[in-house]
This record gives structure tokens, sequence and C-alpha cells, in this order.
């Protein structure tokens, strides 16, 4: 069961700074539809990974196998905060559903995409807190990066929106 | 909303006319929205399709 809306309460109560890539940013940039997944691009600062790696725990986050890998070939600890901090991306499921740990994003030139991405963020109210959403330019440059056949549609859909 | 129910390799160019009309007017609503209300729009439409799914496949399990 996807539960996109608690995965972003627990976020944010858990103070992590992050900002929201994917399906969740199209529809925020006037694309609505579904998505099956929560993408975000944590702040890299050893404090956030501690508070993200704590609240992974939590939320009893497990890596996803991927067609022919299992869940157990994957050799990193989300849970652990310097195993995030080594920089990689982590598919997981979590008691709220799935959720993407981005660090590194095509289409965004930088170590950090965080770093970058955080330059152009909107910050939008959600509920009792704030949260930051990628902006249109990076959107659509990750988009056009991942070149999959939804990733072309987001990206008509958007130019069509210009919101 | 499609306006036509056609593969859109079979559209005539009305249809497609018309198709692009119907992209245009959901693209404009979906702008007279504000950040946030798309965001709670998106959100509640991804946990609906969620359950949905999730009751297919208990529906195919009990079946």
């Amino acid at each position: 069961m996807f539960e996109p809306d608690d995965l972003l309460v627990a976020l944010t109560a858990a103070n992590v700074e992050f900002v929201v890539i994917g399906g969740v940013a199209v529809g925020v940039h006037g694309f609505v539809r579904a998505t099956k997944d929560l993408d975000i691009v944590p702040d890299p600062s050893p404090e956030n990974l501690t508070r993200l790696a704590q609240l992974l725990e939590k939320i009893d986050a497990q890596h996803v196998g991927i067609e022919d890998f299992s869940p157990e070939e994957f050799p990193y600890d989300p849970t652990d905060p310097a195993q995030l901090a080594e920089g990689a991306n982590f598919r997981l499921v979590t008691s709220h559903g799935p959720l993407d740990i981005m660090q590194w994003v095509s289409g965004v030139e930088a170590d950090h995409a965080y770093t970058e991405l955080a330059k152009q963020a909107l910050t939008i109210r959600f509920r009792e807190a704030e949260i930051r959403v990628c902006g249109i330019e990076h959107l659509r440059a990750m988009k056009k990066a991942a070149g999959r056949e939804q990733d072309l549609t987001d990206l008509g859909e958007l130019s069509s929106a210009k919101c | 909303m499609a306006a036509t129910n056609k593969r859109p390799s079979d559209w005539t160019r009305e249809e497609r006319e018309r198709e692009e009309r119907v992209r245009e007017i959901r693209a404009r609503e979906s702008c007279e929205q504000t950040p946030e209300e798309r965001l709670e729009e998106t959100l509640r439409l991804s946990r609906f399709i969620s359950e949905l799914r999730r009751g297919l496949s208990d529906d195919v399990r009990t079946g």
C-alpha cells in the first residue's frame, strides 16, 4: 500500500531536509497524475543523513529487488548514516510504501544533486510543515535525461501546462 | 478525458485538433490550482490508485 502523504508527514516530522523530484514534482508543476513511489533527494549533511537513517529504520525501510537482482544483493544499509553518506541511490519499500532516496540524478550535474536542486526548489506548504519541490527546469532536465516513455509523456504534458 | 477512443495513429486531423484542445483545457484547469492543491491531489490520486491495485490483487486471491 502506497501512502505518500504519510511518508511526507513522517519525513517532515523527523526534520529531514530534502527536495521532492519524480512524479510528485510533476504533479506540483501542473501535470497531476498518480505515481507509484515518492522520490526524494536528501540534504547530504551528516546531521540530516543521521535523521533520515533513523527514520528509515523506524518505518522499516528495506531494499526492493530489481529484475534479477534480489534485495540481498544490494550491499549498502540505508539505516546506517555512514553508508548513506557514501552517496548511493536507494530504492526502498517502507511501512508507508515505496520510497526512492536519490543522491545523484541523471540530468543534474553535481556530486550531490541536493546542492544543485535546492537552488531552484519551490517551498510549498504541506499540512503543518513546508516541503521543497525541485524547480521546473531541473525537473525537465531529469525527465529528458531519463528518457523513458513516462518521462517523455511528462515532458509533453509539462510543456502544455506552463504553470 | 479523451475526445475520441481511437488510437492516435488513426486520428483524423479534426480528432487531433480536438485532442489537443482537451489537453489545453486540462492543462489550464490544472494551472488554476495552487502548487499546494496540486500536491494534495497528486498524493490523493496516488494513494487511491494504490488502493485500487491492492483491491484488485485481493479479488484475484479470493476469486
